[in-house]
């Protein structure tokens, strides 16, 4: 914290916790002004805390804290009333969220558009539970969010896709075949890679996206089928870019939290 | 103040413990060397067998010498129904405050997808393994109420209910002999939305 500064009672998120010394906990927070901030909950691990059972994760708080240097201390920490929990089959999705920007956001680097991203998407999950239990749908309706948050999670932090143009400038046609290229964006091709749209071509390890879909994920629309899908696919490569060849753990908890038997993690899900 | 090298070395040696610093840890080194010297030894002894014989039981993976631990191996338990617990501790607090006599699986941990604890790390490969050996009708979640407990508890009953085996969780609300006034809010709200018929 720049001059060492008191921060009273500002809004934040709990992104993840580490056991620090004998009985205390560093915490990483994303707050709403000051963006993500490491701090020290002194003797939170002690059986009488006050921090017990506050420092969740997902749970909107209130939290003040003061200090100078990388790690601040934290002081009083209030949990907001009335706010939706995540439900537990969307739990590994939260820390799949909470890893992303633990993995995209400097400490001390304020922005307000992440927060506020992070807990508009955290309200909707919140929400979704009390449906149908991990319905089909209900389930394609977590996708959509999840892929809205990272395109925007890419804009905010300045790596954000053109997906209205490709790299010529010319606008994407919905009809068109599009690639993927690092660093440069989408690039038209004449032909599919191999027969069906959006398989690996296995000599590149490239997949091709329908213009449709990349259309749909810059309107952010994501109804269609397909669009979903390829909207992943492309999604996956740019976070991949960035995030380089360490994996997302979180990713590994996913498969289970889509209803289905975990199997062996596919190549793809490995990488990130 | 400088010390002879073997009183050094005890020192350090005592802060590996947790909660002690240097101050303490010449206190402790101190007081066994002036004070109790038999006490001593038997703490060397202790400590030497007890980190070399203590493996991990075969069935529910607790601290123990043998190959399975005493109370898997007792025939008086329940063995239809396991408790899933996060630590050996937790195992003599159930056991210790509850009637519980079934048997026990310590996960050593709890999912915590973001230091790469996943479920292989928590020895839930073992536990489907067991679960599908069969002879179990239930499966009684006692992960700690955090959300990384919670998102194991519901990993584990996703495996249970795929074998048609019964996951219950532990309950969570007010503290017996608590008032309700001095609650915190998450507690409160667990206790209200996890009411029972009475």
């Amino acid at each position: 914290m720049p001059g060492g500064g008191r921060i009273l009672l500002e809004e934040a998120y709990v992104l993840h916790r580490h056991p620090y010394r004998d009985s205390s906990l560093i915490v990483e927070l994303l707050t709403c002004r000051h963006g993500r901030v490491a701090v020290v909950a002194r003797g939170a691990r002690r059986p009488r805390s006050r921090y017990r059972g506050v420092l969740e994760p997902f749970r909107p708080l209130l939290a003040s804290w003061q200090g100078r240097g990388e790690l601040a201390t934290l002081g009083s920490v209030e949990a907001q009333p009335g706010a939706a929990v995540l439900p537990a089959p969307l739990l590994p999705h939260g820390f799949y969220l909470n890893e992303l920007l633990l993995r995209f956001l400097h400490r001390n680097d304020p922005c307000e558009a992440v927060f506020h991203l992070y807990a508009g998407i955290l309200r909707a999950l919140a929400g979704m539970g009390s449906g149908a239990r991990n319905g089909a749908e209900n389930e394609a309706a977590v996708q959509r969010r999840l892929r809205i948050f990272e395109k925007r999670l890419l804009e905010a932090v300045g790596y954000g896709l053109m997906l209205e143009q490709d790299v010529t400038g010319a606008a994407i046609d919905a009809e068109g075949i599009y690639y993927y290229v690092p660093q440069q964006g989408l690039r038209r091709a004449t032909a599919w890679p191999g027969k069906a749209p959006g398989r690996t071509q296995e000599t590149t390890g490239t997949r091709a996206f329908l213009g449709r879909s990349l259309l749909d994920l810059a309107a952010e629309t994501l109804d269609d089928v397909r669009s979903l899908r390829e909207s992943r696919y492309l999604l996956r490569q740019a976070l991949r870019e960035l995030l380089g060849d360490r994996p997302l753990h979180s990713r590994r908890l996913l498969p289970v939290a889509m209803g289905k038997e975990r199997k062996k993690p596919d190549r793809e899900g490995e990488k990130l | 103040m400088s010390h002879s090298a073997l009183i050094r070395q005890l020192v350090e040696a005592f802060r590996c413990l947790p909660g002690v610093g240097p101050k303490s840890a010449q206190r402790m080194t101190y007081h066994l060397l002036e004070r109790d010297r038999e006490g001593a030894r038997r703490l060397a002894r202790a400590l030497q067998e007890a980190a070399e014989g203590i493996g991990h039981c075969r069935e529910c993976r607790t601290l123990c010498e043998t190959e399975t631990c005493s109370l898997c191996a007792d025939p008086r338990r329940e063995r239809s129904q396991l408790c899933i617990v996060e630590s050996p501790s937790d195992v003599s607090a159930v056991e210790q405050s509850t009637s519980y006599r079934g048997l026990y699986f310590v996960l050593m941990g709890h999912l915590s997808p973001l230091d790469g604890i996943g479920p292989e790390e928590i020895g839930l490969d073992a536990l489907a393994q067991r679960l599908d050996a069969g002879g179990i009708d239930e499966v009684i979640l006692a992960t700690n109420p955090t959300v990384e407990g919670e998102a194991t508890a519901h990993y584990i009953a996703e495996l249970a209910r795929a074998r048609g085996i019964r996951a219950s969780r532990i309950a969570c609300g007010v503290p017996f002999g608590g008032e309700l006034e001095y609650l915190d809010a998450g507690t409160l709200s667990h206790a209200i939305s996890g009411r029972r018929d009475i």
